[in-house]
């Protein structure tokens, strides 16, 4: 049973109309890279405040959704839009108000936890006094302020991530993508992050959120796009998708769509 | 171009160079051990075997009675550490020179043994004296034996007169050709050029390395979703 049928277009269409200030905004997104196509006529449109999960197996096209997003990567065709910015012609304006966590864990081992984020935070043009609370407020929630000052190379993987979390915020933006944040962390550490991440969408900023775990995007997204083969299969409400889909949770929804066959990473 | 960027960049360049030892080792240590292992390996640093030096001498004094330049050639010989060649005439000995063959060329003056003669004749008196002018043409490129053979050489011309330590003065002068200069160098200048050559190879390779470590842990990403603009990144590096 596919799902990109005209039964959850609707649903789009609906949750579409309830928006009203679109955060981020896609137009018949297509990238192709040689041969392969890794995005084919993408639309989607994520509103500001919303904290948004972009599921789909290894290749999908997820990261390359959000490299286009944050213009690391040019459209073949289509448009993209934050804030109503077009990130091709735009790409100053945007880089302003998004914040990136990286798939990798994008920290410099030789700094300490401070050091790399004051390079970021230089990096962003930030005020001395505004970086200081920020780093402050972000070290504290995410537990690290008793390790700022050791190096990185010695945090262990969850800080590590947690880190590099920390990083992608430090310039407070408007718009965060976050790239599997939580992949490699233990449960404790995983909550904590899920707990930041509401934290975030309370504040008001646009979330999202890649990953690999089911029950985080049910727990976490307000909404969830399923993506496979470049192509947009499954979009709506985690609980209204699997009661439309008759299965007990998201991760039997993703199997139902997306298959058992494991993928090949691209 | 903000400056605030650059120097955020650069100064987490330079704690990458101190922090890392293996950075500290690629640029300062190694090529301090390869040059002296490249040197000892040529047998520059060391030099526990015995050193000779291969001189030619053009002996243009012919002097029938005291041969003055015949004891000068005697004395060169008894010195263990030269090799005496003698040629019939200067053209032929440069040639040597300047393939190598012999390091240095000494050509004794037609009026040596004159000048010897006038000395002993008059041993205080200077203004009696002819003076004799031995030139010496040496092999640039080894340094070493610019160095070491014009003293061995004016010791020779020294013991010939018998000087008494208070004289200074000599009717014996050498004169090097002024195409040959004898270059003063120390230590430091055999080793500098190629310490900073190779620091300046691994610098490179550092740079090169620490491009492909941002794009692989994804720092690089990062660096671009900010404000930086790729002049000041590659500034910084």
């Amino acid at each position: 049973m596919k799902l990109n049928s005209s039964k959850h277009i609707n649903k789009i269409e609906k949750v579409n109309i309830k928006m009203t200030e679109p955060a981020i905004t896609i137009q018949n997104l297509t990238k192709k890279f040689e041969d392969k196509t890794a995005l084919e006529n993408l639309n989607l449109q994520v509103t500001k405040g919303e904290l948004f999960g972009l599921l789909g197996p290894n290749g999908a096209g997820k990261t390359t959704t959000i490299n286009v997003l944050c213009g690391l990567v040019k459209p073949s065709s289509g448009l993209a839009k934050v804030y109503g910015y077009d990130v091709q012609k735009e790409t100053q304006k945007v880089k302003e108000l998004i914040g990136v966590c990286p798939q990798e864990t994008a920290i410099y081992p030789y700094l300490t936890g401070a050091e790399n984020l004051e390079l970021l935070g230089n990096l962003y043009g930030m005020n001395r006094k505004i970086f200081k609370e920020r780093s402050n407020m972000l070290f504290a929630k995410l537990g690290l302020k008793e390790d700022a000052k050791i190096l990185a190379a010695k945090y262990s993987g969850g800080m590590k991530r947690r880190l590099s979390l920390t990083l992608a915020l430090i310039n407070d933006p408007q718009v965060e993508f976050l790239d599997e944040p939580t992949v490699a962390m233990d449960p404790q550490s995983r909550h904590a992050v899920w707990g930041f991440i509401k934290d975030q969408k309370i504040q008001g900023k646009t979330v999202i959120l890649t990953t690999h775990y089911m029950e985080e995007a049910e727990e976490l997204c307000d909404r969830v796009g399923i993506i496979d083969h470049g192509k947009l299969i499954a979009l709506g409400a985690p609980k209204e998708l699997i009661t439309e889909s008759q299965v007990k949770n998201l991760e039997e929804l993703f199997i139902k769509l997306t298959g058992r066959a494991i993928r090949e990473e691209a | 171009m903000k400056l605030q960027r650059i120097s955020a960049l650069t100064k987490k360049e330079l704690k990458k160079t101190i922090r890392e030892p293996a950075v500290l080792f690629m640029i300062f240590l190694f090529p301090i051990i390869f040059v002296f292992a490249f040197g000892a390996s040529l047998g520059g640093v060391g030099g526990s075997q015995t050193v000779t030096y291969n001189i030619g001498v053009v002996n243009m004094d012919h002097a029938n009675s005291v041969n003055a330049s015949q004891t000068l050639i005697t004395t060169l010989s008894n010195i263990k550490i030269l090799n005496i060649h003698m040629y019939a005439n200067d053209q032929t000995a440069r040639n040597d020179l300047s393939q190598g063959t012999v390091q240095a060329v000494m050509i004794i003056p037609s009026d040596f043994s004159q000048s010897l003669a006038s000395y002993q004749a008059s041993p205080n008196d200077p203004s009696q004296w002819t003076n004799a002018t031995v030139s010496l043409y040496l092999d640039q490129g080894s340094l070493v034996a610019t160095q070491a053979i014009p003293p061995i050489i004016q010791q020779a011309l020294t013991s010939m007169t018998e000087q008494s330590q208070q004289s200074t003065k000599s009717p014996f002068a050498i004169q090097t050709a002024s195409l040959v200069e004898v270059n003063t160098q120390s230590a430091l200048d055999f080793i500098a050029p190629g310490m900073f050559t190779f620091a300046s190879i691994f610098l490179i390779m550092m740079v090169a390395q620490s491009f492909t470590q941002d794009r692989e842990n994804g720092m690089m990403k990062r660096i671009r979703i900010s404000p930086t603009t790729p002049t000041e990144f590659i500034q910084a590096k």
